[in-house]
């Protein structure tokens, strides 16, 4: 045969969209840069610190597990990064470095090497570790750092005003202040606009579909919503409930985390659903004043059995069959 | 457009389509030194060899011989003698049972062949039924889209399956392969009467072709080819891979669709290709059995591709000879289109009568990074048009732990290739899906 | 003090009562079980392979208990394993050689020359669903390392391209066996040293222009054999081991080296 070099064979089909996890994983990377601006903005160079160790620690852990074991681990695709910048978004811009190492080695080994790697893992990676934070450091996860405060005074989130103080101490909160980010929080907490703004190029990327972000809203929103038309004065507006918090941060970007939701449409609607039912329940009656990790990560224990018993209709099977 | 165009309801893609050869009208090829004929070209029952080495043959002689209703006869392509018959590569990669013929007449343009041979008279409706079929039968007609199954069998479905509506499939929504669409443009009015053949054997139901609205050329030819017959339309779907999929045409054009494990008979439909119809018309109007088929040459290492009509047997050096393509250079050979064809290793394999194009692409097209993890983003599901958990599935066909109710699903796929295309892990999405049919085939 | 007292005598009070339900429960569902199974069972490689044919080694146990003999033996176990395995049953074990597997290919990349560039999945069986063959020879080994995921003992490994066995770790289990599309694998005992390195069954010519070392059944060996060992049918030589002896005369005279000593690599390297 007079071949000259051999040719290659390869399983149909031979083209490709060109898409890689490494391009989805910046993309998703680059739109939370509004966001972070505005943390920025906010607490100054301290949250840029958080995020750059966090980036780093994460980044670096991968990379040495990956340099002392057998596994095939591609350190820079992407997912480390993106997991570091998810943690820096939920921790307090005041946090100090050990506790964001603690959080990287949380979130890179428990979160997700132990199961084996990227797209094994159960639970969302970044909320393991703000969860295993929050209940091992209770103190340096809630003194948040104050927007603007130059002197780096300290103050309650609104949801810790509510919680400690009830929706009287509320009353003259602006909700424009919330959504452009004028309050205390973590670092991706703080502004709900710039959160959209970055989403609406996943949307049109189609890397998220509506069908999450929108139940989890909306499910807080109907949730906060009756308790706030039984008693308005207890109970603070659905409205303040959707700018504050995680609420934007969980419904655009944590829920919405491929490998821990679910795949199919029934199952979306409703893992949003219960993520949105979750929070408010924890907002509303929970010891803790926010409650979106909690609820994801408990979602996302369901999101095999979501998987398995509510699939997509398949072609050719009848519905009464 | 006022109204959507019809399509199929889920799942899909959208690739580059790359029809370069579109405006290209189908050349006539040429008889080459040596034509090498795959015995098997079909699904079904290998045949059965008639000839032997050094017996002379012409054109049209019978080579291989049908064993069974599910096989399909094999003729000689033009005269010649037998010189050899081996195991050879064929296209697709495996390594078949292949005669080997000198021709007497190389070079000999396939026109003047085509020229010589006659029409015969054909008053339609005299024909009788089992005349058609047989006839059909006779010339070796096999589903030329890709699947090589045999035509009569197709067109002989049982009785408790009565057939309400024939569709011809043009849409063609495999990128570059442009043959058929140049069919319907320059071959419509016998295309039309390929039609009412087949309208004739099912007792004159109604026949739509579908063509996919990027031939816009091609559905106005067949509008006005199709113009004031009886039962004969044309549908225009939208652009949308994999259109040209049975089930997905069924659904796009009718409506129904085919239940799991079924086939289109099951909801009374026969789809039929555009080659094939017209194979029909040859193998009743000028008795000729399948012996030519036409082809798209293209790939991003052509500078002028272009749709050929060549003998079967022909080897792929011959047409790129004829292309002018440096074999150096060549890095994947591909029979069929890029989404579904296979790709082959041999310059010298030979055509097939299931063989839709021929594309030669360099060292920058061939995609080779190894599989990375899933990362669950759930492209495959989106665009697999049959509704398949395909992330699941081919995780479980990883593990060699296939649950009973997944095996229907796996055999479900129809391998279109959506979902590797869309896969950014690079996962081998199809070839699992692949192996997971082989372990249950051979568990049954 | 009654602080801690009382949860003390309650918990105690507890785990009196419920052990007392283990024990009835251990009295009334007693089953008698041969303790000849557990013995065996310790004695047995552990591996749970399957070789023996059985759901692994507590099923070789039981049933070598149930039956009270070894006509199904443990290819895995080693003979002083198998014999004290007898001698728990009051039998005499067999003397059966160990087996181990044999690749009928010598289709390096020197050998055999690499027709195509495979770029999918890495598996024997999903590779045959695309090619025929990865080599010029399409009876070669592909190298794609099916049976090397299917050997539980560690003792294949793929090396030029074709797959390398390990003959002290191979335990004659068998799982390779099946897990070859080309049927390459076969297992012969390990003391018949003399193997026909080919499966290649097309004829000498056809078979020599894809490989070097293919048998292209020239019968040099089958008419040097003295022992009428070895036998070529469909230009393929194939090696009768019940009656080789090891007198190498069939590799001295193999013209394309096809045929090989197995097991014994300081004679090849001293010869």
């Amino acid at each position: 045969m007079p071949e000259n070099r051999p040719v290659f064979v390869d399983s149909s089909p031979l083209g490709r969209a060109g898409e890689s996890t490494r391009k989805i994983m910046y993309t998703v990377s680059l739109t939370l840069v509004p966001a972070l601006g505005v943390s920025v903005w906010m607490f100054g160079f301290e949250a840029l610190r958080v995020l750059l160790l966090a980036a780093v620690f994460c980044v670096g852990i991968e990379f040495a597990a990956f340099r002392f074991s057998s596994f095939k681990i591609d350190s820079l695709d992407g997912s480390a990064l993106l997991t570091g910048i998810l943690l820096a978004m939920n921790l307090p811009a005041n946090a100090p470095w050990w506790l964001i190492l603690v959080g990287s080695l949380v979130a890179v080994g428990l979160g997700k090497l132990v199961f084996g790697g990227l797209g094994q893992n159960i639970f969302n990676p970044a909320l393991v570790a703000r969860v295993f934070l929050l209940i091992s450091f209770p103190v340096q996860m809630t003194s948040w750092l104050k927007p603007g405060a130059v002197d780096g005074s300290t103050g309650a989130t609104p949801l810790g005003i509510l919680k400690t103080e009830g929706a009287g101490a509320l009353a003259q909160t602006d909700l424009l202040h919330l959504a452009v980010g004028q309050m205390g929080g973590s670092l991706g907490e703080v502004s709900a606009i710039a959160l959209l703004l970055g989403a609406a190029w996943l949307f049109y990327k189609k890397y998220i579909t509506w069908e999450i972000p929108v139940t989890f809203m909306g499910a807080v929103l109907v949730f906060s919503g009756i308790f706030y038309l039984i008693n308005p004065a207890q109970y603070a507006s659905p409205l303040f409930h959707l700018f504050t918090g995680g609420v934007m941060l969980g419904a655009l970007y944590m829920a919405t985390d491929m490998v821990t939701s679910p795949l199919t449409f029934k199952g979306k609607l409703i893992f949003g659903i219960g993520c949105g039912f979750f929070t408010a329940l924890i907002r509303l009656f929970g010891a803790y004043p926010e409650g979106v990790s909690f609820a994801i990560l408990f979602m996302n224990a369901f999101v095999p059995l979501l998987d398995r018993y509510f699939p997509d209709k398949k072609f050719g099977v009848l519905k009464n069959e | 457009m006022l109204h959507p165009l019809k399509t199929f309801s889920r799942g899909g893609i959208h690739p580059a389509y790359n029809k370069f050869s579109a405006d290209r009208p189908i050349e006539y090829g040429t008889v080459p030194e040596r034509l090498l004929i795959a015995v098997n070209q079909h699904i079904g029952r290998p045949l059965e060899v008639l000839v032997k080495k050094g017996e002379e043959v012409t054109r049209g002689s019978l080579l291989a011989k049908s064993s069974g209703f599910v096989s399909s006869n094999l003729h000689a392509p033009a005269a010649g003698k037998v010189e050899k018959i081996t195991r050879f590569p064929q296209l697709g990669g495996q390594i078949g049972e292949t005669i080997i013929i000198k021709t007497e007449n190389p070079g000999q343009s396939l026109k003047e062949i085509l020229d010589s041979e006659t029409p015969q008279s054909l008053r339609l409706d005299a024909l009788e039924k089992e005349e058609i079929l047989k006839k059909i039968n006779e010339a070796g007609l096999v589903g030329m889209g890709g699947a090589g199954f045999p035509t009569h069998v197709k067109l002989s479905p049982p009785q408790e399956k009565p057939i309400d509506h024939l569709l011809i499939n043009g849409a063609e929504c495999e990128p570059y392969i442009t043959c058929d669409h140049r069919l319907m443009l320059e071959r419509s009015a016998e295309l039309t009467r390929g039609m009412l053949i087949l309208q004739k054997l099912f007792g004159g139901v109604p026949v739509t072709i579908g063509i996919e609205d990027n031939k816009p050329d091609a559905v106005k030819a067949m509008g006005e080819a199709l113009a004031g017959k009886r039962g004969l339309s044309v549908a225009a779907l939208e652009t949308k891979y994999p259109q040209g999929g049975e089930k997905q045409l069924i659904k796009a054009i009718l409506n129904r669709e085919v239940p799991s494990a079924g086939l289109p008979m099951d909801v009374g439909v026969i789809v039929q290709n555009v080659a094939t119809t017209l194979a029909v018309y040859e193998a009743l109007v000028y008795n000729r059995p399948l012996m030519e088929r036409a082809l798209t040459v293209s790939g991003n290492l052509i500078k002028n591709p272009g749709n050929i009509l060549l003998p079967i047997g022909t080897p792929v050096s011959f047409i790129m000879n004829r292309f002018e393509i440096d074999a150096a250079r060549v890095r994947l050979l591909l029979s069929g289109g890029p989404m579904m064809g296979r790709a082959s290793f041999s310059f010298e394999s030979p055509l097939t009568k299931t063989s839709s194009a021929l594309l030669f692409f360099d060292g920058d097209y061939v995609h080779r990074r190894r599989e990375n993890p899933c990362i669950r983003c759930g492209s495959c599901i989106d665009a697999c048009p049959m509704g398949l958990p395909v992330a699941q599935l081919t995780e479980s066909i990883k593990g060699n732990l296939i649950a009973a109710h997944a095996k229907g699903d796996i055999m479900d796929c129809i391998e279109c290739g959506s979902c590797t295309y869309v896969c950014p892990a690079d996962r081998r999405l199809v070839q699992w899906m692949r192996v997971g049919k082989s372990i249950i085939r051979r568990e049954n | 003090m009654y602080e801690i007292l009382i949860p003390g005598l309650v918990l105690s009070g507890f785990a009196l009562v419920l052990s007392g339900g283990l024990l009835y429960a251990s009295k009334k569902f007693y089953v008698y079980e041969d303790p000849r199974i557990d013995a065996i069972e310790a004695l047995l490689p552990a591996a749970n392979c399957g070789g023996c044919g059985l759901a692994g080694c507590r099923a070789f146990a039981e049933q070598a208990v149930k039956k009270e003999s070894l006509d199904v033996i443990c290819p895995v176990a080693d003979a002083a394993a198998m014999s004290a395995v007898a001698k728990v049953l009051g039998i005499e074990a067999s003397g059966a050689d160990k087996n181990v597997a044999t690749l009928m290919c010598h289709g390096t990349h020197e050998n055999s020359k690499e027709a195509l560039e495979y770029a999918g999945i890495e598996d024997c069986w999903a590779a045959m669903l695309v090619t025929d063959s990865v080599k010029a020879c399409a009876f070669s080994c592909l190298g794609l390392a099916s049976c090397v995921r299917a050997c539980r003992f560690d003792a294949m490994k793929i090396e030029n391209g074709i797959v390398v066995i390990d003959e002290e770790k191979c335990t004659g289990c068998g799982l390779c066996v099946p897990a070859c599309p080309k049927t390459l694998l076969h297992m012969r005992p390990q003391t018949s040293e003399v193997v026909v390195c080919c499966f290649n069954t097309e004829r000498g010519a056809d078979a020599r222009k894809v490989c070097r070392v293919a048998c292209i059944g020239c019968m040099k060996c089958q008419k040097t054999c003295a022992h009428d060992a070895i036998h070529v049918n469909n230009f393929l030589a194939a090696i009768d081991y019940g009656k080789c002896t090891n007198c190498y005369e069939c590799v001295d005279v193999c013209p394309t080296d096809s045929i090989q000593i197995k097991g014994k690599e300081v004679y090849v390297a001293s010869a």
